[in-house]
């Protein structure tokens, strides 16, 4: 029955999906209509199961293209995100951040990092997997990998420099 | 497992070259985690903190539920059209035997129409008599010339127009 292991396997995927898209959207609200839409459209491809090898690869990369599309949906009214990264010197969101370190301002920074940085990373430091099964469930090459985490690492170690250098 | 400061450091130092072992990672993670971090390293711990604290978060108690009813509710969907489907075919054959029965019921198709208005008694318009079939002849002969002079009217009409209609032509 489909709806067995529907319940049994994907639901309980529901945790990681919902971190995902927090990390990727910055947002909890969007995030929760963003696992809500991937659990409804898994459920709606059952007929397709049998040709998936790994739901949860499967079920993170429809999390993270769809953030990826809300988020874009998003900036197309703001600003570009990769734009809003490499001018944040400058930019509006970076003078709002308040001088004390907190847990909101790493949050910020991680809002503000490109996309396959902010993917790796999260997946890395939030979800503890390797580099292999990174380029699993992203599809980025394995040497990629290890570059887009040293790039996400070095852009907040940056921000946590710089940080602390003004106060 | 106990690590000096100087260890610490040098393990975030490599941690920000992306080269430590997720194990690694761990310890850098629990060591941010304790009360006593030292007050030089105290900048990185917000950070690992944060990674920590976004490990628990957890999706909202209502959102599996929330699916689970929505998946419920499109399939009570699916199975109403279903239902209206099945129930519309149903009443499409019902509506089709009642016309056929009524179409092929014994006696219901005209062969025994009774005459519900009384025969036309057809004696009375009879002729009875040599003075009235003399009579009868001579309206009918009158009406057959009043016709056919009409008839006369009618062609001497129609060419006079044909004849204005090729000259006007010319």
């Amino acid at each position: 029955m489909p709806i067995v292991f529907f319940k049994s396997k994907v639901l309980p995927l529901q945790n990681k999906l919902y971190r995902l898209a927090v990390s990727m959207t910055g947002n909890r609200q969007e995030a929760e209509d963003v696992v809500q839409e991937i659990l409804i459209k898994i459920w709606n491809k059952r007929d397709q199961w049998h040709l998936i090898q790994n739901m949860e690869a499967w079920s993170m990369r429809l999390t993270r293209n769809l953030s990826i599309d809300k988020l874009r949906s998003k900036h197309r009214r703001t600003d570009d995100i990769e734009e809003a990264y490499s001018l944040s010197d400058n930019n509006r969101l970076e003078k709002q951040i308040e001088a004390k370190f907190t847990l909101e301002k790493v949050s910020n920074w991680m809002k503000l990092l490109p996309e396959k940085q902010k993917i790796v990373l999260h997946l890395r430091d939030i979800e503890g997997l390797s580099y292999k099964e990174i380029a699993e469930q992203t599809g980025i090459d394995d040497n990629q990998v290890k570059t887009y985490l040293f790039r996400a690492r070095k852009n907040l170690r940056n921000k946590l420099k710089a940080l602390y250098e003004n106060e | 497992m106990k690590m000096n400061k100087k260890e610490i450091e040098a393990l975030i130092h490599r941690y920000f070259e992306a080269e430590t072992s997720l194990e690694e990672e761990q310890l850098l993670r629990a060591y941010f985690q304790r009360d006593e971090v030292d007050e030089q390293l105290k900048i990185y711990e917000g950070y690992f903190n944060y990674f920590r604290s976004q490990g628990e978060i957890k999706a909202p108690e209502h959102l599996a539920g929330k699916v689970l009813q929505t998946i419920q509710k499109e399939a009570n969907n699916k199975k109403g059209i279903r239902v209206l489907r099945l129930l519309s075919r149903v009443a499409a054959v019902f509506i089709l035997g009642i016309g056929l029965w009524f179409l092929y019921k014994p006696g219901g198709t005209g062969e025994e129409i009774k005459p519900t208005a009384s025969s036309i008694d057809w004696s009375k318009y009879e002729v009875k008599s040599e003075e009235e079939a003399i009579k009868v002849m001579q309206m009918a002969l009158r009406k057959t010339s009043t016709e056919l002079k009409k008839g006369t009217n009618i062609a001497t009409t129609e060419i006079h127009t044909t004849k204005e209609r090729w000259a006007f032509l010319k």
